[in-house]
């Protein structure tokens, strides 16, 4: 269903985990070589709304990938770069966001202690 | 009942099947009425096919594909119940079907409109769970036609109800239907 062009964009959007079930399927299976074989998924999948999508089509074809065509690889290596790309920039925003939280965590902690030694100056330390 | 009881579910399923195969062969008359032979075989699929425990393996399809088509019929543009006989015919072709059948199968059109329409309908919401989950095994034996075809086999509205209806029927098998650990299962993806 996701090699045709017609069907793919009629799939539930939250069945693309089922690709997770990928394994059970037989290792000489023709509909799942076509998959691997095809040029136009990868950008298909990429527009899928559905992040379990991309995952588990990046994995499937890295696990495959002694099987795959040249221009498929090459696909392949370019579009797991960008999604790492793109981990890496939602990565440096969490750690940012992160920072940003732990110094206002520590500024507000410096304000209860100046106010806990101005209010208890002999015990507050 | 002395000759009934003493007979397995092996031998009835057996027998009733060689006897569907009779049933779909043999030549209406005035004596033996269409509706008649439709009954015998919907009694006999019933018999062939309703055990859980032992089903006879299907040798050649295109009876059962006549039959199924016929209540198909019947139910889609008849609006009669035949939830029953759909699904033992459904039961039949996926899972009891050799690689004898499955080469038979190649020579069916499943795309043909009346065909579709029916596996469309079967796969409904309110489908009983057992017929849904026969609709389910048995799609992977015509999915190549389905789905592997240059033009769309149906209108894109179908396409649609098909897809969230199948995707229904997936959730709605209890226990998971695939025998290998899932991919998640291997990595942290």
């Amino acid at each position: 269903m996701i090699n045709s062009s017609h069907w793919r964009a009629h799939i539930v959007v939250e069945k693309w985990k089922l690709l997770e079930y990928f394994t059970s399927v037989p290792d000489d299976s023709q509909p799942l070589k076509r998959c691997i074989d095809n040029l136009e998924l990868m950008e298909a999948i990429k527009k899928v709304a559905n992040p379990a999508a991309m995952v588990f089509g990046l994995a499937i074809l890295w696990l495959k990938y002694k099987e795959l065509i040249p221009e498929v690889r090459e696909q392949l290596e370019t579009v797991t770069k960008e999604v790492a790309q793109d981990r890496r920039t939602d990565l440096d925003m969490y750690l940012s966001v992160m920072d940003s939280e732990l110094r206002k965590a520590e500024d507000a902690l410096t304000q209860f202690f100046f106010l806990l030694q101005h209010l208890y100056p002999t015990t507050a330390r | 009942m002395e000759l009934v009881a003493p007979l397995s579910e092996k031998e009835t399923a057996q027998k009733s099947y060689q006897l569907f195969n009779v049933v779909m062969q043999a030549q209406a008359s005035l004596a033996y009425s269409q509706e008649k032979k439709w009954d015998a075989s919907r009694l006999t699929m019933y018999g062939a096919y309703k055990w859980d425990r032992f089903l006879s393996w299907v040798e050649e399809p295109r009876d059962i594909l006549g039959f199924l088509n016929h209540h198909f019929y019947l139910a889609t543009r008849g609006g009669q119940n035949q939830d029953e006989p759909i699904q033992n015919a459904l039961r039949a072709l996926a899972y009891a079907s050799s690689s004898t059948t499955i080469e038979a199968l190649k020579l069916f059109d499943p795309t043909e409109p009346s065909f579709a329409r029916g596996i469309c309908y079967v796969f409904q919401d309110d489908k009983p769970f057992q017929l849904r989950k026969a609709a389910l095994f048995f799609l992977p034996l015509i999915a190549d036609r389905w789905f592997n075809t240059p033009h769309p086999i149906m209108e894109p509205d179908q396409m649609r109800s098909l897809c969230v209806d199948w995707a229904s029927a997936v959730d709605g098998m209890s226990t998971p239907t695939m025998s290998r650990r899932p991919l998640s299962q291997f990595s942290s993806v």
